[in-house]
């Protein structure tokens, strides 16, 4: 090799290279003009609830000309964890949920409270939904959407019509279903997939909704209920005694709760515990409400109280935001009524304003579960009230349930639950 | 710097040469080493201390000095830590064996010289490529659970699903003991790799001790471990789809150590009539002792960092609720989730330690090496 | 070599291509498969309806749209890259050539800083870098990104080029550095030139690592459409599903790069893959 010319040959490749990284940097873009934009961080990255973002940003662009810059996240909660007392968003998205009790505790969010008072909001959201986000007494955050999810139990129509067999209205015909699911040859009627622990932690909310009812649910939430009460007792024997007769999907533990949704859809199952997302899935495919699938909670045991358990998520306002300004310009246009109304259509949820009717937006399955939920008492699911210490125990604990349904200790279970919650 | 100060004048005979040694002793070489090493040493320098920065955030917790008191903790009353370390562990003997193994064997009948060479290896070597994301998508696709998966639905086509698990059909998530079609597929290459490592390393080994050692830990231990669900299909399932882009970085290797090797040494083999296997055996191997070494270490030190494609394919507990595919860095990742950076540097400082072990033999070997 | 023998080795190489490549032509069959299709039919069949939807969804619709991604990629690759493997080439050189006091510390050094999980330093380095007001600014998300992976790129070259270094005969240098040449001369003029192969070799690694690396940017990146094209791959699984065919087409898409990179250089690769065997 010449080295004389490789090294001019290196040389000039070297400075090529300069220049293009000069170009490049050129084409870096640089941050938009912060004063007048806010960031505002969010976890809806696909489909209805992508569009549903979208369309939220538009809006407030058109009414207030400023350009919201959206991100959306993957691994929202570590994100968030990363930056919010350093360079935080100046509004993001949230669950109120553990995490979100967490961050107001620690001086990370904005108290709204004051907020709430100037704008009226406390007139606009019922009070079922404002004390849901109240953290000692004080609001940091506002609602936007609320989804079902607790006690929520969808029916393969399909699958129910080909076997003469009809949606129970009680527990006990509930129970029957089952049974006589599994007897016509539905080998697996419950579709489940656990790869992520939430959709099978779902099914013990479910059955500790329906067996406890509202007032044992709220005051387990509170403290003054147990883990070693005898309805949690009694759940989880349920659920044991599903696992040992196989209702469940054997192939559980590595699918996701879309593929357990396929499973419904090719009529492999017959029941889904799950929030109303999957019903906008199903409607995404073709599938018609109240005639290939129903959505309705759980039946209730008599002589218990029933319970609503919705997923309600918001907006927040970190405390270090730049913009808190404008950030909570962002805030007020969400409670508006039409803003929530058309977030919500296109998401699938419900609205929380006290004036928007669920008549003039929903389908019919989800305008029937709403009146009939709207009186009962309401709180958030179940895991939302605990930090990831219990949940890591409780998901283990479910595994624990499905993979050894012989030969489980209940009783040891529902100690070491304790153990953990403390107290 | 100086310049030697015979420079450009003509001569060679003694005198400049000794005139040349004394130069070279001469020199003051810490100046010019700083020199280069200025800027790289800042860099190195920020490793460490974001790595002493991590050492010393485990001693406390929650922002409070505590001492040993995480450590403690860790090894005593956490239930997730133990059967992480071993799954590295395992991972380690794993990456050791499998990709190195597999690897030599490809590159052995690569060495045959056949046409379309380039092309073969570059097809193995594509997956190497991919982000640790990409296989992970690839590869759960592969071992989809129910028929549409690749894997399961060859397996149902050939009839050979008892092999696998009919019922349940999983592969990634299945936290119990490996399936027949796992044993049938992994356990010739554990053998095979102890085999060539410990010819490559001791060839003068008696044919019995060969059979021996090959049996106790090419095939014994490994059927222990599967038998018993130490390793789960889970982890082995995971394992596979590294090895599917880990073994191309060593048959590249292994194929290049072996074009070098002396054309007179081969003939000088042919010429003795040595089998295939004997040539194999005392010529090839030990030839490659280098490339084994620096293999294994790489290895080694790699399988610690295992991280993208368990999360991508296992979730982030590595398999919810049964944790069968959990590695330390997965619950490092969690830790940092609930928020106890102390906690969370503990385990990371244990994981680093698990890192070092490899790199002393490695240091060790070379020291010896430098010696002969 | 018998007929026969190599008959069979053609097989055997042809058998084991096909198993190696079969997980790949199912993913570029999926990418071109409409969301359905994928969830219902048969893996192993080629499209029945094929549709390049997925592929324009990941190229214009994605957050960050991939070639938004792949301008991010370039902007922080080629730099990182070319510092790592240039900072690598001149920690190798003392190490490999001058005895110096202190050149074992530094050698131990180099090890200790490749083998760790870089996840565990996520929070020192983030730290660090909004310490440094990198990470209020674009310009200072990219130059945080560029620094971290080449600082923490450094020791793995250094590692590999120092091995390769000894392998240089010294007579060569002596003969250069007998004549008048520095050691800096004989770095830039002589050695560098000489270390194509490895340099190639190293290079192509560190682009595919960096290329690869999904962290960093993760971490130290203020907002999504500045996302390289790993971190935007890993952010496409979504609350709402896995999207299949998104991800074939765009992990299919992500790869070209690197593919390209690798058969253009694929001469030096091995060679140099060869020399740092040694």
């Amino acid at each position: 090799m010449d080295n004389r010319g490789l090294s001019t040959k290196i040389i000039a490749v070297g400075i090529g290279i300069m220049i293009i990284i000069a170009a490049l940097v050129v084409l870096i873009p640089r941050g938009e003009k912060e004063k007048e934009s806010i960031v505002v961080y969010h976890y809806w990255t696909a489909g209805a609830d992508k569009q549903a973002v979208s369309m939220l940003s538009q809006m407030f662009e058109n009414r207030t000309g400023i350009k919201p810059k959206m991100n959306a996240f993957t691994g929202y909660q570590d994100k968030l964890n990363l930056v919010i007392d350093t360079s935080p968003p100046d509004v993001a998205a949230h669950w109120f949920n553990n995490f979100y009790v967490g961050y107001a505790r620690r001086g990370s969010l904005s108290d709204l409270t004051d907020f709430w008072q100037s704008e009226g909001l406390n007139q606009i959201f019922p009070e079922k939904i404002s004390r849901l986000l109240e953290v000692d007494g004080k609001k940091y955050g506002v609602p936007l959407d609320i989804h079902w999810e607790g006690g929520v139990v969808i029916y393969n129509l399909r699958v129910l019509r080909a076997k003469g067999l009809n949606v129970p209205t009680t527990w006990e015909e509930f129970e029957a279903l089952l049974e006589a699911l599994k007897a016509s040859g539905v080998e697996h009627p419950i579709a489940m997939g656990f790869k992520d622990a939430w959709p099978r932690d779902m099914v013990f909310t479910a059955l500790l909704a329906s067996i406890g009812g509202a007032d044992f649910y709220i005051g387990l939430i509170r403290g003054e209920n147990r883990w070693t009460d005898a309805p949690v007792q009694q759940a989880f024997e349920i659920y044991r005694q599903w696992c040992e007769k196989s209702y469940f999907d054997p192939s559980a533990p590595g699918l996701d709760w879309q593929e357990a949704l396929s499973t419904f859809i090719n009529g492999e199952t017959a029941i889904y515990f799950m929030g109303d997302w999957a019903c906008a899935a199903l409607k995404q495919i073709g599938w018609k409400p109240n005639v290939d699938f129903i959505a309705d909670f759980l039946p209730f045991k008599s002589g218990v109280r029933p319970i609503g358990i919705p997923d309600v998520e918001g907006f927040v306002i970190p405390s270090k935001a730049k913009n808190a300004q404008a950030a909570k310009e962002f805030l007020k246009f969400i409670t508006d009524k039409n803003v929530q109304i058309s977030f919500a259509s296109i998401k699938g949820s419900f609205a929380p304003h006290k004036d928007a009717r669920v008549e003039d937006y929903a389908d019919s399955v989800q305008i029937a579960m709403w009146r009939k939920a709207e009186n009962w008492d309401w709180a958030l699911p179940l895991m939302w009230y605990y930090p990831q210490t219990v949940r890591n125990v409780f998901g283990d604990k479910m595994y624990e349930i499905w993979a050894n349904p012989r030969t489980v200790n209940i009783t040891q279970i529902c100690e070491a639950i304790q153990a953990v919650v403390g107290g | 710097m100086k310049k030697f100060p015979y420079a450009g004048k003509t001569g060679n005979g003694e005198a400049r040469q000794r005139l040349e040694e004394e130069f070279r002793e001469e020199e003051k070489p810490e100046k010019t080493a700083f020199l280069f090493l200025l800027i790289p040493l800042l860099c190195i320098g920020f490793v460490i201390f974001t790595i002493v920065y991590l050492f010393a955030a485990s001693f406390t917790s929650n922002g409070e000095f505590v001492g040993l008191q995480n450590f403690v903790k860790l090894f005593t009353e956490d239930p997730y830590f133990w059967p992480a370390l071993w799954h590295n562990l395992f991972w380690m003997i794993w990456a050791i064996l499998i990709p190195v193994g597999l690897g030599f064997i490809l590159a052995f009948i690569l060495s045959a010289g056949l046409k379309g060479e380039g092309f073969f290896k570059g097809v193995i070597y594509f997956p190497a490529l991919l982000s640790g994301a990409t296989i992970g998508v690839i590869w759960s696709w592969f071992f989809l659970p129910k028929d549409n998966g690749v894997l399961n639905f060859i397996l149902s086509k050939l009839g050979l699903m008892g092999l696998a698990n009919p019922t349940t059909k999983l592969w990634i998530n299945d936290p119990s003991s490996p399936v027949p079609f796992l044993w049938i597929i992994t356990i010739p290459v554990f053998a095979i790799s102890v085999m060539v490592i410990l010819l490559s390393f001791f060839p003068k080994v008696s044919d019995l001790s060969l059979v021996l050692i090959v049996s106790l830990f090419g095939i014994g231990i490994p059927a222990i471990l599967y038998e018993t669900g130490a390793v789960s299909t889970s982890l082995v399932s995971i394992l596979i789809a590294s090895t599917w882009a880990g073994s191309a970085v060593s048959m590249v290797m292994f194929l290049a150590g072996m074009r070098a090797i002396p054309k007179s040494v081969l003939e000088a083999a042919k010429v003795d009539c040595a089998s295939w296997f004997q040539t194999l055996r005392h010529v090839i191997l030990p030839y490659l002792r280098p490339v084994f070494t620096i293999l294994i270490v790489l290895s080694a030190i790699s399988s610690v960092k295992a991280f993208d494609l368990v999360y991508t394919l296992a979730g982030q507990e590595g398999g919810a609720g049964h944790h069968a595919a959990d590695v330390l860095a997965l619950y490092i990742y969690r830790s940092l989730k609930i928020g106890n950076y102390g906690y969370a540097s503990a385990i990371g400082v244990i994981g680093i330690l698990v890192a070092i072990a490899p790199v002393i033999i490695y240091i060790t070997l070379m020291r010896r090496r430098e010696e002969e | 070599m018998s007929e026969k023998s190599t008959k069979i080795l053609y097989a055997i190489v042809f058998f084991i291509c096909i198993i190696w490549v079969l997980p790949l032509i199912t993913v570029i069959f999926a990418s071109f498969k409409p969301e359905v299709e994928i969830r219902t039919g048969n893996p192993l069949y080629p499209p029945t309806d094929p549709t390049t939807s997925n592929y324009s969804d990941a190229l214009y619709e994605g957050s960050p749209p991939l070639l938004t991604a792949f301008k991010n990629t370039l902007i922080i690759t080629i730099p990182a890259v070319l510092g790592s493997v240039f900072l690598g080439a001149l920690a190798a050189y003392p190490l490999a050539r001058l005895k110096f006091k202190g050149s074992t510390t530094v050698y131990l050094l180099l090890l200790f800083g490749m083998m760790f999980p870089f996840q565990l330093v996520m929070v020192p380095v983030f730290k660090a870098a909004d310490f440094l007001g990198l990470y209020e600014t674009t310009t200072g998300n990219y130059l945080a990104v560029i620094g971290t992976h080449i600082i923490f790129g450094v020791p793995f070259c250094a590692f590999i080029l120092r091995n390769f270094f000894k392998t240089v005969p010294r007579s060569l240098q002596d003969a250069a550095m007998i004549d008048g040449c520095s050691h800096f001369s004989f770095f830039f003029r002589i050695l560098l030139p000489l270390s194509l192969p490895a340099l190639a070799v190293i290079s192509l690694l560190q682009f595919t690592g960096i290329y690869n690396d999904m962290l960093w940017a993760l971490v130290l990146m203020r907002y999504t459409d500045t996302y390289p094209v790993a971190t935007t791959l890993a952010s496409l699984s979504t609350t709402a599903g896995v999207p299949y065919g998104l991800l074939c087409a765009a992990g299919f898409l992500a790869v070209l790069p690197t593919l390209i990179l690798f058969i253009l250089l694929q001469r030096y690769f091995i060679q140099g893959l060869a020399a740092v065997g040694q």
